[in-house]
C-alpha cells in the first residue's frame, strides 16, 4: 500500500470522526443554552415556561444534576404559586432525587428534597393517611451499604490478601507462615463476602433503575394488568424499578413489591 | 524465700488493682454525675437536639425549640393545614410530648396567658391572635393526640398527654372539651394525694376540670345551664373529679390554702355538692343552680376574673418541659377534706356558683333516684318561696315529684325542724311533657305543698322532702331558711294562719287560683290569631307561621314559629329549620321568653309559645316545604308588578362574582362600590339593598387582608362580615365580602367588575349594583427564597418550602459518572488471578516433585537394579573382565530374587537361602540355580569400618558405578 493510499485512509478516517462528533457537541451546547433559558425564567418566576424547557431537555437525554435540581425547584415554584398541579411535589422529589444521584453530596439538593418529604408527609397526615413503612430487604440493605466500586476494590484486595497468605502459608516455621496460616482463610471468608454483594451491586445497576413517584399515591399490583391491589406507595417516594411490561412496570418500595403504571413513575438518571 | 515473694507481688497487685478500682469509680460518678447518664439505664440517654430543645425552651425561646423538635421528629413545620405525623412522632413519644408542650407556649405567646382566655387582649387583633393560637393547638393537638391515644405508651406519658390537650382546648375557650379530655386524665391517674399514690397531673387535671367547669357553666345558655348543671356525667361510670377519690381525705376539686376564700361559693367545685352538709352552707351550690336557671342567661360572655388560675403545664412550679427521657414536672394541686360530703349511692348535680345572698326566689335540687334501682325513680323538685322570712312570716315548701307514665309516687312528706309551724300538704295532680333527642316522653306525678312559718329567728335547715316511690322514699335536697326577727314591714302573706292548723278558706265565695292552670280555665281568652282548626298533635306540636305564600328572591319573608303544648314540658334540644335557601334574622331578641298566649288547636286550648320569630329573605326560588304548621292568614303577593328573578339570573350574578374574584390581585383589597359603576373607591360603603331604605351594603373590606389565612392561595370562599338587623320587623343592614385570592399570571390583569342584582322593596323592581375593579399590574412571582416573604402578613417560618435555595443559573461542573473501570469479568479475573496463580505455582512444584519421586523409585527398583547388573555384566564380558562379570550377575541375581519375591537374598546366609526361596514360593529348581549364582563371590563375613561421609540425596539418587554398587551390595547383606 502506497503512502498515498494510506494518507487518503487516514483524512477518510478523520472526516467520519469529525462527522459523529459535531452533533453531540452541538447538542451539548443547544443543551446548555435550554437550561440557560430555562434557569432565566426560573429566575424571573416564570415556573411553566421553565419546567417547558427543563423536561424538553430531560427528554432529549440531557443530564446534569444542575438541570435536574433546578427542575426540582420550578415544580416546588409551581407548587408555592398556587399552580399546582397533582403530582407536582413528586415530581419535584425526582427532579432533587436525580441530582442527587448524580452528584451524591449536593446540599441543596437535599435540603429540597426533605422539605418536600416534610411537605408530602404534612399533606398526607391531614388527609389521615397511614404513614408507609419502607424497610429495605435484607440483600437490598447489606448491597447498598456501599457502591459497586467499593465492593469491587473490597473484593480484589481480599483477593490479593488471599494469594499472599496462601504464599507465607508455605513459608517454612515462624511468624511468616503464622501469618500465613490466619491471614489465608480470613482473605477467603472476605473474598466469599465481598464478591458476592460486588455482583448484587452489579446486578442492581444492571438491571434496576430509581424512579419516583409522581402521583398523589400509587397502588401495587401483584400482577401487571388487573393484578389484586397492594400496597400504597405515596407521592415522592423512591422506588426500584426493574421490569417493564406493556405500559406497566415492577417496582420494588421497601420490602414490597409489585406492579405500577409506567406513567406513575419517573425514572431517575440516565439508563445504565 | 519464694513463698514470701509470691506474697508480695500478690499484695502488690491487689493494691494496684484497688487503685485502679477506684480510678474507674471516680470516673464513673464523674461521668454519670455530671453528664446525666444512668448507669441504671445505660443504653438510654438523652437526644442532643431535644436536650438543645430543651434548653432554648428553658431559656423562652419557644420557636427555636420548636425548629429543633421539628426537625428531629421529622414533621415538618406547624403551618395552617397542621403538622405532619410521622410514626417518628409515636417511636420518640417524650421529644413529641415537648414538642406539643412548645407548641402550647407559643399558643400562649398569641392572646391572653393560659388562664385569663376571658380577659380582652391588649394591643393586639383579637383575631389575629386567635387564629394563630388555634394554628399553634391544632398542631399541638395533632402531636398530643398520637401520644394520647397510643396504648403502646405510657399510662404516665398518656396521661400528661391527656391534661396537655386538655389545656390546649382550655386554652382555646372550649372548656366542654377540655372537661372530657381532663376525665381522660383522671381516668388514667386519679387525683389523689402522692402519699396516697395518685399523681400531681391527676390532681392538677381535676382542679383545671373544676375551673373549666364553672366557665363552660357561665357561658352556656339558659337551656344547656338547666340541663347540664355540672357537665360531668354523674350517676354514669365516667367520674367526674369529685368522685375521683371518693372517701379519700383529700379532694383535688376544692384546694387547699389558696382557696380558702372559694369556701364560700363553692369554689371551682367539680364533684357533687348536694350531699347533706353539716352545716347551713352546703346548700349553696343546690341554690345557685336553680338561681341561675331562673335567671336569663347572660347573653354575651361574663368578663371576670377567674376564680382560680387553672393549672398549667409550663409555668410556676413546673421547672421545665419533659426531656427526651425524663417528664414533665407537672404541679399538683392542693386539696381539702370533702370526703364526708359525698353520700354513697347518689350522685347529685349542682352548680358551683356562689349563691346570692339576699335573692328571694324559688331553687330546686334535682336529685336522681339511688343508683341501684333497676327502674327509672321519679324525679323530685323541692321548691320554697323564699330564703328569708321573718318571725311569723309564712313561705310554702313545694315538692314535685314526677315519675314515668304507670308509676305512682304517694305519701309526701315534709318534717320541719323545731321552730316551724307547718300545715299541709295540699295535693296536686302535675304532669310533664319532654321532647328532645329525637323522641319524647310525659311524666306524671304529685305536688305537694306545704305553708310553714318560723317562730323562731335563725338560720334553719329544712330536711328534703320525700315521696314513696315503689316501696321507698325518694327525697329532694333539703333547704336552708333564714328566719329573721319580725319587722312588721312585711306583709303576712296570710293572716288567718293558725300555727299547726289547716289554712282557712275564703269566706266570699269560691277562693282564688291563682295557681290553677290556665289550661283548665275556661275563661282564658284564646288568641283567634293563633288558633287551628285541628291539632296535628294532641299534646304537643309545632307550627311555622309565614306573612306570605309567594316572594321574590329577596324579598323578606316574616315567619313565627309557635310551640302549642297542652302540658308544661322541658325543650331538652332544640333544632332550628336548616332554611338553607334562606337568609336568616331573628326579629326577636329573646325568643321564647315572652309571655304565652293561649290559642284553640282542635278541641283544646293549647299554649301557644311563640319560640322564635324570624325574617328570611329569600336566596334561592324555591317552594317552602311546610310540613306541621298551616298559616293562618294568607296575605296576597305584595309585589304583583316586581318581576320575578328567575334562577339562571342568580346563577348569573354568582357566577359573575367568582369570574371577578378568581382575578383579583394576590392579598390586595379592592372597594366593591353598588353604585356608579365606575373605578373602585375606598372605604365608600354602597347599597345593595335587601329591604327598605336601610339597605344592604355589600363592599370589600380592606380588614379582611389581615387574617391569617392570607397566605393561602388560590381563591379562598370570601370572609363575610355583617351587620343585618331587623329594627322594626324589616331587614337592613351591610354585608362585605373580603376575597384573598393569588393571580397567576403576571401583566396586567383586568379585574373586571362586580355586578350584584338585588330587590329593591321600595320600587318593587330589580335592580343591579355594579362595581368596576380596574386593573392591576401582577410582576411575576420571586424565586422560592423570596416568595414566601412576599405578604408582610406572611408568619415567618410557616412556608414549607421557606429554606429551599434559588435555582441555579449555570452548569456546574460535573462529569458523567463512567462506567467502573474494573468491573464484570475484568474484575472477576482480577479477583481469580492471584490466588489462582498462587495455586498454579504451589500445584505444579507439588506435581514435579511428585514425578521426580517416582522417577527414583523407577530407578532404585530392584528389577532395575536387575536389569542394570545384567546390561554390566554384558560390558564386563565384553571387556573380559571376569570379575566384573561375577560381580555383576550377582548383583543381577539378587535383584532378580528380590523383584520375584521380595526376599533380600544379599542378606541371607548362603547356605539358608534355599529353604528361604523355597518358604518365598520359589520352587527347588529354580532356588538351586540362583543359589549358584549367588554364592560366586560372597564375600567373606567381616566387619567393615563406618564411612562417616555425609549422604547426599544427589548421590543418593545420582547414577552409580558398579563398583560402588556391588560395595554397597555387600555391605547391606552384611548388615
Amino acid at each position: 500500500m502506497s503512502s498515498h493510499v494510506r494518507g487518503c485512509c487516514a483524512a477518510l478516517l478523520a472526516a467520519l470522526l469529525l462527522t459523529a462528533a459535531a452533533p453531540a457537541r452541538a447538542d451539548e451546547a443547544d443543551g446548555e443554552a435550554v437550561f440557560a433559558r430555562a434557569a432565566e425564567a426560573l429566575t424571573a418566576g416564570e415556573f411553566g415556561k421553565a419546567i417547558d424547557d427543563l423536561e424538553h431537555l430531560a427528554d432529549r437525554g440531557f443530564v446534569h444534576p444542575d438541570a435536574s435540581y433546578d427542575r426540582g425547584v420550578a415544580y416546588v415554584m409551581r407548587v408555592r404559586g398556587g399552580a399546582e398541579r397533582p403530582g407536582d411535589l413528586g415530581r419535584a422529589a425526582a427532579g432533587f432525587e436525580e441530582a442527587l444521584l448524580l452528584r451524591p453530596n449536593d446540599a441543596d439538593a437535599q435540603q429540597g428534597l426533605d422539605l418536600v418529604r416534610a411537605e408530602i408527609t404534612r399533606r398526607r397526615s391531614r388527609r389521615a393517611s397511614d404513614s408507609v413503612d419502607v424497610r429495605p430487604t435484607l440483600d437490598r440493605a447489606l448491597v447498598r451499604l456501599a457502591d459497586e466500586q467499593t465492593w469491587g476494590w473490597l473484593a480484589l484486595g481480599a483477593s490479593l490478601l488471599l494469594a499472599a497468605g496462601l504464599i507465607l502459608r508455605r513459608a517454612p516455621r515462624g511468624p511468616a507462615r503464622i501469618t500465613g496460616s490466619v491471614l489465608w482463610p480470613t482473605a477467603a471468608a472476605a473474598v466469599a463476602i465481598f464478591l458476592p454483594l460486588c455482583i448484587g451491586a452489579r446486578h442492581l445497576r444492571l438491571h434496576t433503575r430509581p424512579g419516583v413517584v409522581v402521583v398523589s399515591e400509587a397502588w401495587l399490583a401483584s400482577e401487571p394488568a388487573g393484578g389484586a391491589r397492594g400496597v400504597g406507595v405515596p407521592e415522592g417516594a423512591l422506588l426500584e424499578t426493574s421490569e417493564r411490561r406493556g405500559n406497566e412496570i415492577r417496582v420494588r418500595h421497601g420490602s414490597n413489591a409489585g406492579w405500577l403504571p409506567a406513567g406513575s413513575v419517573r425514572l431517575l438518571g440516565p439508563p445504565s | 524465700m519464694a513463698r514470701r515473694a509470691a506474697l508480695q507481688r500478690l499484695a502488690r497487685g491487689a493494691a494496684v488493682a484497688s487503685f485502679a478500682g477506684a480510678l474507674v469509680g471516680a470516673a464513673s460518678w464523674l461521668v454519670g454525675g455530671c453528664s446525666g447518664w444512668d448507669p441504671t439505664s445505660p443504653f438510654e440517654r438523652n437526644s442532643p437536639e431535644v436536650e438543645l430543645a430543651v434548653i432554648a425552651l428553658d431559656a423562652g425561646d419557644h420557636r427555636t425549640a420548636e425548629e429543633i423538635l421539628e426537625r428531629y421528629l421529622g414533621t415538618g413545620e406547624c403551618g395552617d393545614g397542621g403538622i405532619g405525623v410521622p410514626d417518628t412522632v409515636k417511636r420518640k413519644a417524650d421529644g413529641s410530648f415537648d414538642l406539643a408542650l412548645t407548641l402550647f407556649g407559643l399558643a400562649e405567646s398569641f392572646g391572653e396567658p393560659f388562664g385569663d382566655e376571658e380577659e380582652p387582649p391588649e394591643g393586639k387583633s383579637p383575631d389575629r391572635d386567635a387564629l394563630l393560637r388555634a394554628m399553634e393547638a391544632r398542631c399541638a393537638r395533632l402531636i398530643i393526640d398520637a401520644i394520647a391515644h397510643d396504648e403502646a405508651q405510657p399510662i404516665e406519658l398518656r396521661a400528661r398527654a391527656f391534661y396537655l390537650a386538655g389545656n390546649l382546648e382550655f386554652l382555646q375557650g372550649r372548656y366542654l372539651e377540655a372537661v372530657k379530655l381532663y376525665d381522660e386524665t383522671l381516668r388514667l391517674v386519679p387525683g389523689l394525694l402522692l402519699e396516697a399514690g395518685g399523681d400531681d397531673v391527676g390532681r392538677d387535671a381535676a382542679w383545671n376540670r373544676a375551673i373549666a367547669l364553672r366557665r363552660a357553666n357561665l357561658t352556656a345558655t339558659p337551656l344547656e345551664e338547666t340541663t347540664q348543671p355540672d357537665g360531668g356525667t354523674d350517676g354514669s361510670a365516667s367520674p367526674d373529679a369529685g368522685d375521683q377519690d371518693g372517701g379519700a381525705p383529700n379532694d383535688a376539686g376544692d384546694s387547699g390554702p389558696s382557696d380558702e376564700g372559694d369556701a364560700g361559693d363553692a369554689g371551682p367545685d367539680a364533684g357533687d355538692d348536694g350531699g347533706v352538709p353539716a352545716s347551713g352552707e352546703g346548700d349553696a351550690g343546690g341554690d345557685a343552680a336553680s338561681e341561675e336557671a331562673a335567671t336569663p342567661a347572660p347573653t354575651a360572655r361574663r368578663r371576670r376574673p377567674p376564680p382560680s388560675a387553672p393549672r398549667r403545664p409550663g409555668s410556676g412550679r413546673r421547672p421545665g418541659p419533659r426531656s427526651a427521657r425524663g417528664g414533665a414536672d407537672l404541679p399538683g394541686a392542693g386539696s381539702k377534706n370533702r370526703g364526708q360530703r359525698r353520700r354513697a349511692g347518689h350522685a347529685w348535680r349542682t352548680s358551683d356558683h356562689a349563691p346570692r345572698a339576699g335573692l328571694a326566689g324559688d331553687a330546686a335540687v334535682v336529685c336522681s333516684a339511688p343508683a341501684r334501682a333497676q327502674k327509672r325513680a321519679p324525679r323530685g323538685r323541692g321548691q320554697r318561696s323564699s330564703r328569708q322570712v321573718e318571725v311569723g312570716e309564712s313561705f310554702t315548701v313545694e315538692l314535685k315529684a314526677l315519675s314515668e307514665q304507670g308509676e305512682t309516687t304517694s305519701d309526701p312528706q315534709l318534717r320541719p325542724p323545731t321552730g316551724f309551724e307547718i300545715s299541709g300538704p295540699r295535693i296536686s295532680t302535675q304532669t310533664l311533657a319532654q321532647f328532645g333527642g329525637g323522641r319524647s316522653t310525659v311524666k306524671s306525678g304529685l305536688g305537694a305543698t306545704w305553708t310553714l312559718v318560723g317562730t323562731t329567728p335563725g338560720t334553719f335547715t329544712i330536711p328534703a322532702p320525700s315521696v314513696l316511690w315503689a316501696g321507698q322514699r325518694v327525697t329532694a335536697a333539703p333547704m336552708t331558711i333564714e328566719v329573721t326577727a319580725a319587722t312588721g314591714g312585711r306583709s303576712r302573706s296570710n293572716p288567718f294562719l293558725l300555727p299547726g292548723g289547716p289554712p282557712l278558706g275564703w269566706p266570699f265565695g269560691p277562693a282564688p287560683r291563682p295557681s290553677a292552670d290556665p289550661l283548665e280555665d275556661p275563661d282564658v281568652p284564646a288568641e283567634r290569631e293563633l288558633s287551628l282548626p285541628t291539632a296535628p298533635d294532641d299534646r304537643i306540636f309545632l307550627r311555622i307561621a309565614l306573612d306570605k305564600d309567594k316572594a321574590v328572591v329577596g324579598e323578606q319573608i316574616t315567619a313565627s314559629f309557635y310551640i302549642y303544648a297542652r302540658y308544661d314540658f322541658e325543650a331538652q334540644e332544640r333544632h332550628d329549620a336548616s332554611l338553607a335557601d334562606f337568609l336568616r334574622v331573628p326579629l326577636s331578641q329573646n325568643p321564647g321568653t315572652g309571655p304565652a298566649a293561649y290559642a284553640i288547636a282542635g278541641a283544646h286550648l293549647h299554649r301557644a309559645a311563640a319560640r322564635s320569630r324570624g325574617a328570611l329573605p329569600a336566596a334561592r326560588r324555591r317552594a317552602v316545604d311546610r310540613q306541621l304548621q298551616r298559616p293562618l292568614h294568607r296575605p296576597s303577593p305584595r309585589s304583583p308588578g316586581a318581576a320575578r328573578v328567575e334562577r339562571s339570573d342568580h346563577r348569573r350574578h354568582r357566577a359573575a362574582r367568582r369570574r371577578a374574584a378568581a382575578r383579583l390581585r394576590d392579598r390586595r383589597r379592592r372597594q366593591l362600590l353598588d353604585r356608579g359603576g365606575g373605578a373602585a373607591e375606598a372605604h365608600r360603603p354602597g347599597r345593595v339593598a335587601l329591604g327598605d331604605g336601610e339597605g344592604l351594603r355589600e363592599r370589600q373590606s380592606a380588614a379582611a387582608a389581615a387574617r391569617a389565612g392570607a397566605q393561602r392561595r388560590g381563591v379562598l370562599d370570601p370572609e363575610t362580615r355583617q351587620a343585618i338587623e331587623a329594627p322594626g320587623g324589616v331587614v337592613g343592614g351591610w354585608r362585605s365580602f373580603g376575597y384573598v385570592v393569588r393571580i397567576e399570571e403576571s401583566g396586567t390583569i383586568d379585574l373586571g367588575k362586580i355586578e350584584l342584582p338585588f330587590w329593591d322593596p321600595a320600587t318593587h323592581a330589580y335592580r343591579t349594583a355594579v362595581a368596576e375593579l380596574g386593573t392591576v399590574q401582577v410582576a411575576p412571582s420571586l424565586g422560592p427564597a423570596g416568595a414566601g416573604s412576599a405578604s408582610p402578613q406572611a408568619t415567618p417560618g410557616r412556608e414549607p418550602f421557606a429554606g429551599l435555595a434559588g435555582p441555579r443559573t449555570a452548569l456546574g461542573a460535573w462529569a458523567p459518572g463512567r462506567a467502573p473501570a474494573l468491573e464484570g469479568p475484568r474484575l472477576w479475573l482480577l479477583v481469580a488471578a492471584a490466588p489462582l496463580l498462587v495455586g498454579l505455582i504451589v500445584g505444579g512444584r507439588r506435581l514435579a516433585r511428585r514425578l521426580r519421586e517416582r522417577r527414583l523409585r523407577q530407578e532404585t527398583s530392584a528389577g532395575a537394579l536387575a536389569t542394570r547388573a545384567l546390561r554390566e555384566a554384558s560390558d564386563a564380558e565384553a571387556r573380559g573382565d571376569a570379575k566384573g562379570v561375577a560381580a555383576a550377575v550377582e548383583r543381577a541375581v539378587h535383584a532378580a530374587v528380590e523383584t520375584a519375591t521380595g526376599l533380600r537374598s544379599r542378606g541371607v546366609l548362603i547356605e539358608q537361602l534355599l529353604p528361604e526361596l523355597e518358604k518365598h514360593g520359589v520352587e527347588r529348581e529354580t532356588a538351586e540355580r540362583a543359589r549358584l549364582p549367588a554364592g560366586l563371590r560372597r564375600p567373606a563375613l567381616r566387619p567393615r569400618r563406618q564411612r562417616h561421609r555425609p549422604r547426599r540425596r544427589s548421590v543418593e539418587y545420582g547414577p552409580r558405578r558398579p563398583v560402588q554398587a556391588s560395595a554397597r551390595c555387600g555391605q547391606g547383606a552384611a548388615t
